[in-house]
């Protein structure tokens, strides 16, 4: 048996919208891109070792469509690439500036698949898709083609950035956010865990030169969530320093680990960590970069002399069936009797608009009516699940196993909670785990214990795949690695 | 200068015992030690501003049992008689590698009078209590007594050091520690979360040189629990390192924050993190030493500028009761089987002496396993003890004010959840919460509770889930007082 040699490529794509505005995802109503604050990026890694090989993929985006992912494998191979495009892995940053590409969703509350309620001058959704579908295949054939033999090296750190943003009242009711002065007599516990562990994989030229990092945290890029224009979120500013600290043509790879319950907004200790922000002159991402950077700067001198270039890579790719989480008549009638809650108060702004045109030339005048309409069709859309499940017991997730020397990396589609990546780490038969969540098109996978406390994340209309689901695919996943570190 | 301006003072003093061997205190079985790895120590800061004034004095050690306590005030009250004694604040790092003392918690037992169940020739605690009460006293009156202008900053960065040890597994079951290959299989999660706050309070000469660190984390010092030698545990290298990048004269001044179920040990990613160490050639307390530095060099070029010789102090003491772990009759009867057991295998264990009277000093696996069964027997019989008595448990709890900073403490190892109650509900925009003020014991969560196992079973936690909350709202209340 030939030792296997490693042979590594990167690329990276500016994937900016070309045409705006464009839809911004990640919130109820629809926003329309005000401008770029900086730009979206995409990068890819390409990792292959004796028979098998890997391109990772990561986005500065809320998820990774269906239609998307299916697309530039068709492209790629259309373009006689010499890979296999199953082997492709798309992540995303979940960053909430960045724009819609589902063109299809079931959860049509929160994306344009279900349209808007009223007619909006923006670019289709399919154009920047397109574009899109052109600059991943582009930036998978040049990583693909430039990959040279090459090293990696691994290794752990800590950096606080994700935050648990559930908690749980004297009730035992959970909320996701929504901690203010009244709030917080009735609070009695954040609800889970927090991960801080920073993965690192730093790779390197033939001349033991570093040539790009991937960078693993249980934290998605929503820190300004809320903004108008086009961001990569705390992702950008991460870049910028990493890339001064490491040189301009460092690549990154940014990859979120199992974090549905996490985001980077702190729940308590709000004003001292405002009041540092503003002795230290920094944003909030700002401030993540630099927690980033310095875990990675920690890390990297001392992984340096372990690199190897003779690593084993195995990948298989599952197609595993989760059970949808079961719905009952009552859950629809619940989100029957929203839905009519949210019709009223989107019909009565429509009427507004309607009686006075000129109040579409008010700035961000559709708000008031796409949040209503967008919640109606999220109710809705259990209804949609409930009837979907009198013909369809489960669901598809593509799920990544990889092993990678010592190193393990396996993917989900979900906005997965912690509690389950936790039990993946800790089943898991390797030295070090990565787990990347949002290799798919997203929703919440609730841990067993939300689900109790119920809240946004952990509600039918939250939850195409419930408890049940996420821990059947906690178990394959760790017999998917165990098999391949057997 | 206003004279009305804050004072401050430090003191610093080797608490290391005279005599050996002594017995350390944080297992249930008895280690007997003749070995220094490292020197113990205790810290005072006075601040005095406006008439009023308080004294931080943070030990090397796992407890301050009540009678150290009125001890070290009866002496500083002899020799300084202006001094309002109640405003001494002893508190632990909770290291396990110190001397077990004389004392008790509230309704605990006097390990002076209690023993190990074996005679193994160690120093009695009371002697190492005298030493402590000289050595305390003594530096709370230099600190006092150096006291000179200066000014205070304060920040906030965050530093992973407390990890949660507990966990529960899918039936619901909670679990300290027990984390293998087999048990991982029946994991469900981390039962609650981790509170990775650094908070510092920083103090200034009238010239501006950094003076000293009050430095407020939420996690004990018990990086070597198991160990027969002395040590302050990773203070000790938190200390060299800081006293290496900011001066070794630097006063440091250590504070554990609400973490009854939290360590430095992590329960998940330990390969990871061992592969880590071994890479960096460190042991676990250097690496938390260092991510503790690294917090203060990232706070204090920011905070410096901020710093301020009149930020108001305030301070306040109340006495409460809090009510008992409400036992049921079969709490009780667990207690009473389970002591039972733990008497007849600590009898059969010493009925051995007869033909082998040197077992204690010859066989160390014996005398673990009978000095473990002694004790607990006591710790069951607690139970038994505490279901007769009437009343609560009483608890001295201190509240202060500190410009724009609160500080309170609690005399439990306090469960997380209850801190990040407090510090959610605070009027303050930093609070430092300090627990172990006081003879200790688990104070553990609802949900800790409902799950179980040791730290969070009747045995450990004489006041339950009703005085943990009882003991958050009185805190949060007595610091919105002093900030209104």
């Amino acid at each position: 048996m030939t030792t296997p040699s490693l042979r590594i490529g990167w690329a990276q794509v500016d994937t900016t919208p070309e045409q705006l505005p464009v839809h911004i995802v990640g919130q109820f109503h629809v926003r329309l891109s005000e401008g770029v604050k900086d730009r979206l990026s995409a990068t890819a890694c390409a990792l292959e070792s004796g028979d098998d090989h890997v391109v990772f993929v990561a986005c500065d985006l809320v998820c990774i469509s269906d239609e998307l992912r299916s697309g530039v494998r068709a492209e790629v191979a259309r373009r006689g690439v010499d890979l296999d495009p199953r082997k492709i892995i798309f992540h995303a940053t979940h960053t909430h500036t960045g724009p819609e590409i589902r063109t299809q969703s079931p959860l049509k509350g929160i994306s344009t698949a279900g349209g808007a309620g009223v007619d909006l001058e923006v670019t289709p959704v399919e154009t920047y898709v397109a574009q899109l579908i052109s600059n991943l295949s582009d930036v998978i054939t040049r990583a693909w083609t430039a990959r040279q033999p090459g090293s990696l090296a691994y290794g752990l750190d800590y950096a606080v950035v994700g935050r648990n943003r559930r908690w749980v009242d004297d009730r035992g009711i959970s909320t996701m956010y929504g901690l203010n002065r009244e709030t917080a007599e009735r609070f009695r516990h954040i609800e889970g865990y927090e991960d801080h562990s920073l993965n690192l994989i730093s790779t390197y030229d033939e001349a033991g030169k570093l040539t790009g990092i991937v960078i693993n945290l249980a934290c998605t890029s929503q820190e300004i969530e809320g903004d108008f224009q086009l961001s990569a979120d705390f992702w950008s500013e991460a870049r910028q320093l990493l890339r001064a600290k490491h040189g301009e043509a460092l690549f990154i790879l940014p990859q979120c680990s199992a974090a549905g319950d996490q985001t980077s907004h702190l729940l308590t200790e709000k004003r001292a960590h405002a009041r540092m922000l503003k002795l230290r002159g920094r944003t909030a991402q700002e401030e993540i970069a630099h927690r980033i950077t310095g875990a990675v700067n920690r890390l990297l001198p001392d992984l340096e002399p372990t690199r190897r270039g003779d690593l084993t890579l195995a990948h298989r790719v599952e197609e595993i069936e989760l059970p949808l989480n079961t719905l009952r008549q009552e859950d629809v009638d619940h989100a029957l009797r929203e839905a009519e809650l949210f019709r009223l108060k989107f019909e009565e702004e429509k009427a507004k608009l309607e009686a006075d045109p000129s109040l579409r030339e008010q700035p961000r005048w559709y708000i008031p009516v796409t949040m209503n309409f967008r919640r109606m069709m999220w109710c809705k859309g259990v209804e949609s699940r409930y009837q979907l499940q009198q013909t369809k017991a489960t669901s598809c997730a593509e799920v990544h196993l990889l092993r990678l020397g010592e190193i393990a990396i396996a993917t989900n589609p979900f906005e997965y909670y912690l509690d389950f990546g936790v039990q993946v780490k800790l089943r898991s038969p390797a030295i070090q785990t990565f787990l990347i969540q949002l290799s798919g098109s997203g929703s919440y996978v609730p841990s067993l214990r939300s689900v109790q406390g119920g809240g946004y994340g952990s509600v039918p209309a939250s939850n195409p795949i419930g408890p049940e689901g996420g821990q059947i695919l906690a178990d394959r996943t760790v017999a998917g690695l165990r098999e391949l570190f057997a | 200068m206003n004279p009305s301006s804050l004072k401050i003072g430090w003191a610093e003093i080797d608490i290391t015992p005279d005599e050996f061997p002594v017995l350390l205190c944080g297992q249930f079985h008895a280690r007997l030690c003749t070995e220094i790895r490292d020197r113990l120590n205790a810290t005072v800061c006075v601040l005095e501003e406006g008439g009023e004034v308080i004294a931080f004095v943070s030990c090397d050690l796992v407890t301050i049992p009540d009678e150290l306590r009125d001890q070290v005030r009866a002496r500083v009250a002899t020799a300084l008689p202006q001094f309002p004694v109640e405003k001494i604040i002893l508190h632990a790092t909770h290291t396990h590698t110190a001397p077990v003392l004389a004392g008790f918690s509230p309704l605990g037992a006097d390990m002076e009078e209690v023993g190990v169940g074996v005679d193994l020739g160690s120093v009695p605690p009371s002697r190492y209590n005298a030493q402590l009460e000289a050595s305390l006293s003594q530096a709370i009156i230099r600190a006092w007594e150096q006291r000179q202008p200066g000014s205070i900053a304060y920040g906030i960065d965050t530093a992973v050091i407390g990890r949660n040890r507990r966990w529960v597994d899918r039936s619901g079951q909670g679990y300290m520690y027990r984390l293998n290959p087999e048990t991982a299989e029946i994991f469900s999660h981390i039962e609650g979360c981790e509170d990775h706050s650094l908070n510092l309070l920083a103090t200034y000469n009238a010239k501006g040189d950094l003076l000293g660190v009050v430095v407020n984390l939420a996690a004990p010092s018990q990086e070597r629990e198991s160990a027969h030698t002395l040590s302050a545990d990773y203070w000790h290298e938190t200390r060299l390192e800081l006293r290496r990048r900011f001066g070794p004269d630097l006063f440091i001044l250590p504070q554990c924050s609400p973490a009854g179920e939290l360590t430095g040990h992590p329960i998940t990613e330990k390969r990871a993190n061992a592969r880590m160490l071994e890479l960096r050639g460190r042991d676990s307390c250097q690496e938390i030493a260092l991510r503790i530095s690294d917090a203060l060099e990232r706070i204090l070029p920011v905070i410096e500028p901020t710093r301020t010789s009149t930020p108001g102090l305030k301070h306040q003491v109340a006495r409460l009761e809090l009510p008992l772990y409400a036992l049921s009759p079969e709490d009780v009867t667990e207690a009473e089987a389970n002591a039972e057991e733990a008497r007849i295998a600590y009898e059969s264990l010493i009925a051995r002496l007869e033909n082998e009277p040197d077992l204690p000093q010859s066989d160390l696996n014996w005398r673990a396993q009978a000095t473990a069964a002694y004790q607990r027997n006591i710790w069951h019989q607690g139970v038994v003890r505490r279901s007769k008595v009437r009343g609560g448990f009483p608890v001295e709890l201190h509240a202060m004010a500190l410009g724009e900073v609160a500080f309170a403490t609690n005399p439990f190892e306090y469960y997380l959840d209850y801190g990040m109650q407090i510090k959610l509900r605070s009027p303050a925009i930093q609070t430092f919460l300090v627990q172990l003020a006081g003879g200790g014991t688990y104070l553990p969560s609802p949900r800790a509770d409902a799950g179980g196992a040791y730290g969070a079973t009747p045995p450990s936690t004489p006041v339950g889930p009703e005085g943990g909350q009882l003991l958050a709202d009185q805190t949060v209340a007595l610091l919105r007082q002093l900030f209104s």
